[in-house]
């Protein structure tokens, strides 16, 4: 048998049990206005090991499609977007042919989208960019901060 | 949960000001496709970057402080070719030769003149590729 006072408790939520939904559809009305302007920028995955040159004359992308991307680290390794490492040559113009097949399908005009570190030596840009040429892409982008950090 | 919205609000309003958007530098390599076959060529210009970041052109040292963003004479030079090449109705051709130990950030500079608005050239190539 319950107590008295758990009686009497119930009894009085019983009497007022609404809901105050307006802090619902606040949050609901943040949420959706988040993902209406992030479902517009661009979703390329950035490589947080990556710090980008400075150039101030580059621009902020409009569109991300199309893009085949390739990172560098400072020590001079280079990543695919997904984390994988490419070791060899080879191995840079297998992923770049790959993503400029993918992209002709879907009717996309290619574009390297260099990541480089800017400690990384001109060697490896260049090894990226041939391999990139040897895989039928000419367009490059490379990723950089128009401010300075 | 107004004290949650709020929160959330914040923290996305911090991070989306927090973080440098990452902007694009582009570069077009020629081809061999000969499209443009109707223009008048001119004389490419070759861009050099050595391994301290010197920026040489033409056996003459241009700017030398690798630590500065701002390389003023390649900058002058650039604007006098892209010019001559809008009266003579040519298509401006960069070639940069930059070393192998030459810093990336260096070459971005390079790049970067060339894209300044009074420029203007995007037909870049890079040359010093390794033979295999």
């Amino acid at each position: 048998m319950p107590s008295e006072k758990l009686r009497q408790a119930s009894a009085d939520t019983s009497e007022n049990l609404e809901m105050d939904m307006s802090p619902m559809i606040d949050l609901t009305f943040l949420l959706l206005i988040f993902f209406m302007v992030s479902s517009h920028l661009i979703t390329i995955q950035i490589d947080r090991r990556v710090s980008p040159p400075t150039a101030l004359n580059s621009q902020v992308a409009k569109f991300a499609s199309g893009r085949v991307v390739v990172n560098i680290l400072a020590d001079g390794t280079v990543w695919a977007e997904d984390q994988v490492e490419l070791t060899t040559t080879e191995a840079i113009t297998d992923y770049v042919e790959q993503g400029r097949i993918a992209n002709d399908a879907a009717g996309e005009q290619t574009r390297l989208n260099l990541r480089a570190d800017k400690e990384v030596e001109t060697r490896n840009i260049k090894k990226v960019v041939q391999a990139a040429g040897e895989a039928g892409v000419t367009e490059v982008i490379f990723g950089s901060l128009a401010v300075e950090k | 949960m107004i004290d949650l919205s709020f929160l959330l609000l914040i923290y996305f309003l911090v991070t989306s000001t927090l973080e440098p958007k990452e902007a694009d530098l582009g570069m077009t390599m020629p081809t061999t496709q000969s499209g443009s076959s109707a223009q008048v060529e001119i004389d490419q210009m070759t861009v050099e970057v050595n391994a301290a970041g010197h920026i040489v052109l033409n056996d003459e040292v241009l700017d030398t402080d690798p630590l500065t963003r701002e390389v003023p004479l390649l900058l002058d030079r650039l604007k006098t070719y892209a010019e001559s090449a809008k009266l003579t109705d040519s298509k401006p051709m960069v070639i940069i030769a930059a070393d192998d130990a030459a810093k990336g950030q260096r070459f971005i500079d390079v790049l970067n003149a060339l894209a300044d608005k009074a420029v203007g050239i995007n037909n870049v190539t890079i040359t010093g590729f390794k033979e295999e």
